[in-house]
C-alpha cells in the first residue's frame, strides 16, 4: 500500500509523486485532499490532490520541498512506500456546466487548480486560467494548464517574455471581458485578499483554497476545527475550498500569516536539528 | 518532574497477594458497588490470595480484557470502606487489577475461535477494542478499521504516557491480535471504504461504529483561530501520538512558555500536567472554587504538587493577540457566588472585573462531542440533536440496517466504565444478530 510508482522533478524544488492506493483512488474526487506521512517520524501533512488515475490505481501529489516532511517526500524513489496516506478529506467540488469559470493561482497552488480545471473543462465549461510565478525557473504545470484552458495567461514577476507583473492585471481584464460565473483561487494570502475585493465588486462567487491555514499547524488532525464566522468548521469533513462570502478574508490573511510565524518561532529547535540530523543520515544512507 | 514515566508504581507479587488477603479479611465490612466490568472481583481476589496468579488473571481476563486500562484510568471501587495494609497504605483494588492485567500476556493463553460470520468494528479506541475482544470470543471474525496511522484511539491520543504507557497499550493490542482480531489502519470509514463496500465486497455481515468523541468543543470566542489557541485534545494528540518536540520525530514543539488551560475536566488536567512536564508554567482556569472541580481528588492533588497553578472563580471572555495575530493572553472575568431568587447558590460574573492571564498558548478543554464527522454520511443513519448517533433505547441498534453503534459515539459524556460496558453489550447484540 502507498507505493510510489512514478516520480518527476518539475523544477529545482517541485516534485510530482504518483502513489498507489487501491482503496483510496476510486473515491478521490476533484477538490479533495489527503494527509500524508512520509515515515513514522513525520508529522501529518495535508496536501491537495493533483490528479487521479483510476486505471493505474494511483493518485498524484505535487509539492515544493520546503520543510522536513516535503524534503523526505522529495527524497523518496520509485518503489518506496509512504508510511501513511489518509483520506479522502473534504467535499468534492462538483464540476457542473455553468458557463465560464476562472481559475487563478500562484506557484505551487496551481497543482490544486489543475485538477479542477480538467474537471470543469470536461463538464463543458469555458475555462480561463491565470498563473503567476516568481520567475520563469519556478514555473510548473504551464503546459498542462494550457491544454485544459480555453484561454490561459501566465505572469512572471521577473518579467520574462514581456509578462512582467502579478496576476491581478490579467485577472481584472478577464473579469471585465470574460464575465466568469465562478472563480477558484489558490494564491498567496495577500493576493487572495486583492482577488476577493475585485470579485466582490463584480459580484462573482469566489472559492478560495485555504489549505494554507492547515499546513503550518504542527500536524494535521481529522477532528481539528477552525472557526469561520464564529461557527466551527471541519476542514477534514467539508474541505479546503471555501466560498469567500463564508469567511472573513481579512481574518484568513491575518491567521495565515500568524500561523506561519507561530510555526516558525515555536518550532522546537531540538526537533529541528534532530530532523536535519535524521535527514543527513538518510541522505548518506541512500547516496553513500 | 520532567519525566513521562508512570506516576503510580505497580505492586510486586508478594504485595499483591498480601493485599488480596487483607481485603478478603474485611470482605463483610466492605460496602459499595464493585467494578461493573468484573463480574465477581471477590472470586478473583480469592484466587490471588492463595497465590493462584494464573487463575486470577484468567478469571479477570474473561470479564475485562481491558483491565490494564481500567486499572489505570477508572475510579477506585468499593470506596465506602478503606482497607489498609501493614504499612498503613490503602489497599487499592485497581492496583490489584493492574498487577494481574500487566501479566495477561504471560498468564492467559490465546483462545482463537473461528466462525463463518464477519463483523467490522470502526474505531480502535476503548469501545472498539472491548467489542472486538468479546466478538472474537464468540467465534466471529473481527476486523477493526482505524482511520489514523496508529491504533488505540483516545487511549493513544488523549491519555498521557504517565497515566497509560504506550507499552501497556501495545501489549493490549498484541494480546487482541493473538486472540484473532485483525487490525487495519489508514482506512477512513465511510469515505475510503463504505458500508456497502464492507457488506458487498468485504463479506462483512455487520458493522459496529465506535468512532468515539474526538471533536473538541471550543469556547466560541472571537479570534479562536489565532495561532497559539488549540483544543486540549489536539495538544495531547500532538504530544502523545505525534511525539511533538521529541527526537527524532519532526512534529515541532508548539507550546509557549506560559500555558493557560480553560476547563477543569480530566482532559484539562492531563493537558496541564503534560505541559508542566515539558517545562511550561501552566495555569488552569476554573469557573468556581477548587472544590467544584469534578475530577478525582488525587488528580488535583498530584497536579498541584507538580506545580499547576489554579485561577479560581474566573471565566474566559476574549483572547488577547499581539500585532502578528498570535495569542498573548486570555482575558477573563472574575466570578463570585450569589444567591439567586430561588435561594440557590450560583456563580455569576462580576461586572467590570476583567483581568488578563498572559500566555503564549491557550488550551481549551470544554468537552468532547461525538465524532460523527464522517459516519453521518452513512445512508439511513440518524443522529441525535447533539450530533451523536441515535440508537434504540438500551441497545446498540442504529436506524441503518446491519449497523450498530456504541461508546462515546452514542453517549459523548459517558465515563470510561460506561463506554466499556456499552461496548460489551453491543458485542453481544451483534453476535446475537449474526447468529440469528
Amino acid at each position: 500500500m502507498f507505493e510510489i510508482i512514478g516520480k518527476q522533478n518539475l523544477n529545482q524544488l517541485v516534485r510530482r509523486l504518483d502513489i498507489r492506493a487501491d482503496l483510496l483512488v476510486p473515491k478521490l474526487k476533484a477538490g479533495q485532499f489527503v494527509a500524508v506521512m512520509p515515515d513514522c517520524f513525520s508529522r501529518r501533512v495535508p496536501m491537495n490532490v493533483y490528479e487521479v488515475d483510476i486505471r493505474r490505481r494511483c493518485f498524484s501529489l505535487i509539492f515544493e520541498e520546503r520543510d522536513a516532511e516535503t524534503a523526505k517526500l522529495g527524497a523518496l524513489r520509485i518503489n518506496d512506500r509512504l508510511f501513511a496516506v489518509n483520506g479522502p478529506y473534504g467535499t468534492p467540488v462538483l464540476a457542473e456546466k455553468v458557463g465560464t469559470v476562472l481559475f487563478i493561482g500562484e506557484g505551487i497552488g496551481l497543482a490544486s487548480i489543475a485538477f479542477l480545471c480538467r474537471s470543469f473543462k470536461q463538464a463543458g465549461n469555458k475555462v480561463i486560467g491565470i498563473a503567476g510565478f516568481a520567475e520563469r525557473n519556478s514555473s510548473v504545470l504551464e503546459n498542462q494548464l494550457r491544454l485544459n484552458c480555453s484561454k490561459f495567461h501566465v505572469m512572471y514577476k521577473d518579467g520574462m517574455h514581456d509578462r512582467r507583473g502579478d496576476i491581478l492585471a490579467p485577472f481584472k481584464k478577464a473579469l471585465a471581458e470574460e464575465k466568469p460565473v465562478r472563480i477558484y483561487a489558490h494564491a498567496t494570502a495577500q493576493s487572495v485578499k486583492d482577488i476577493s475585493l475585485l470579485a466582490a465588486n463584480d459580484k462573482v462567487p469566489l472559492w478560495v483554497n485555504m489549505i494554507g491555514l492547515l499546513d503550518p499547524r504542527p500536524s494535521f488532525s481529522d477532528t481539528a476545527m477552525l472557526v469561520i464566522n464564529g461557527e466551527p468548521y471541519s476542514p477534514a469533513r467539508y474541505g479546503v475550498w471555501i466560498k469567500a462570502g463564508q469567511m472573513d478574508v481579512n481574518s484568513f490573511v491575518r491567521d495565515n500569516e500568524a500561523l506561519k510565524e507561530y510555526a516558525g518561532c515555536r518550532k522546537n529547535e531540538a526537533a529541528l536539528s534532530a530532523s536535519k540530523n535524521v535527514w543527513a543520515r538518510l541522505q548518506k544512507f541512500i547516496w553513500g | 518532574m520532567g519525566t513521562f514515566a508512570e506516576v503510580h508504581l505497580g505492586l510486586s507479587k508478594s504485595e499483591a497477594v498480601e493485599n488480596a488477603r487483607i481485603f478478603l479479611e474485611r470482605e463483610r465490612a466492605v460496602k459499595g458497588a464493585g467494578c461493573p466490568l468484573t463480574e465477581d472481583f471477590f472470586a478473583v481476589l480469592k484466587l490471588l490470595a492463595v497465590n493462584d496468579v494464573r487463575g486470577a488473571a484468567q478469571k479477570l481476563y474473561a470479564s475485562n480484557p481491558l483491565a490494564a486500562v481500567t486499572a489505570r484510568l477508572a475510579p477506585e471501587f468499593f470506596v465506602e470502606t478503606q482497607v489498609f495494609n501493614r504499612k498503613a497504605a490503602r489497599v487499592s483494588l485497581r492496583a490489584l487489577e493492574r498487577f494481574l492485567a500487566d501479566r495477561f500476556s504471560s498468564l492467559v493463553k490465546p483462545d482463537v475461535k473461528t466462525g463463518r460470520y464477519k463483523a467490522a468494528v470502526i474505531g480502535s479506541g476503548p469501545a472498539g477494542l472491548m467489542a472486538a475482544a468479546f466478538l472474537v470470543r464468540q467465534g466471529i471474525a473481527v476486523t477493526v478499521f482505524e482511520s489514523a496511522p496508529f491504533l488505540g484511539g483516545s487511549l493513544r491520543c488523549y491519555i498521557p504516557e504517565f497515566r497509560l504507557p504506550a507499552v501497556v497499550l501495545d501489549q493490549l493490542l498484541a494480546r487482541l491480535s493473538a486472540d484473532g482480531v485483525e487490525f487495519r489502519t489508514n482506512v477512513l470509514f465511510p469515505r475510503a471504504l463504505s458500508a456497502e463496500d464492507l457488506f458487498e465486497e468485504g463479506g462483512f455481515s455487520a458493522v459496529l461504529l465506535t468512532a468515539g468523541a474526538g471533536v473538541a468543543e471550543m469556547l466560541g470566542l472571537a479570534d479562536e483561530n489565532a495561532a497559539g489557541v488549540m483544543a486540549a485534545a489536539e495538544m495531547l494528540s500532538l504530544t502523545r501520538a505525534m511525539h511533538a518536540g521529541q527526537e527524532p520525530y519532526t512534529t515541532p514543539g508548539f507550546l509557549g512558555n506560559r500555558v493557560v488551560v480553560v476547563g477543569h475536566n480530566e482532559m484539562a488536567f492531563d493537558a496541564a500536567r503534560t505541559a508542566i512536564r515539558q517545562g511550561r508554567q501552566v495555569t488552569i482556569v476554573v469557573a468556581g472554587a477548587e472544590s467544584d472541580i469534578k475530577v478525582p481528588a488525587d488528580m488535583v492533588r498530584e497536579a498541584a504538587e507538580e506545580g499547576l497553578k489554579f485561577k479560581t472563580f474566573a471565566a474566559p471572555v476574549s483572547l488577547s493577540l499581539d500585532s502578528s495575530g498570535c495569542v498573548k493572553g486570555l482575558v477573563c472575568r472574575h466570578l463570585d457566588y450569589r444567591i439567586d431568587g430561588a435561594g440557590r447558590l450560583t456563580v455569576v460574573e462580576e461586572a467590570d472585573a476583567e483581568f488578563v492571564l498572559e500566555a503564549e498558548t491557550v488550551l481549551v478543554a470544554r468537552g468532547m462531542k461525538a465524532n460523527t464527522l464522517f459516519v453521518s454520511e452513512i445512508p439511513g443513519l440518524d443522529l441525535n440533536l447533539d450530533g451523536s448517533v441515535w440508537v434504540k433505547p438500551d441497545s446498540s441498534y442504529t436506524s441503518a440496517r446491519k449497523i450498530f453503534a456504541a461508546g462515546h459515539l452514542v453517549r459523548p459524556g459517558a465515563s470510561l466504565l460506561d463506554v466499556l460496558l456499552d461496548a460489551r453489550r453491543a458485542a453481544s447484540e451483534v453476535a446475537a444478530y449474526l447468529k440469528g
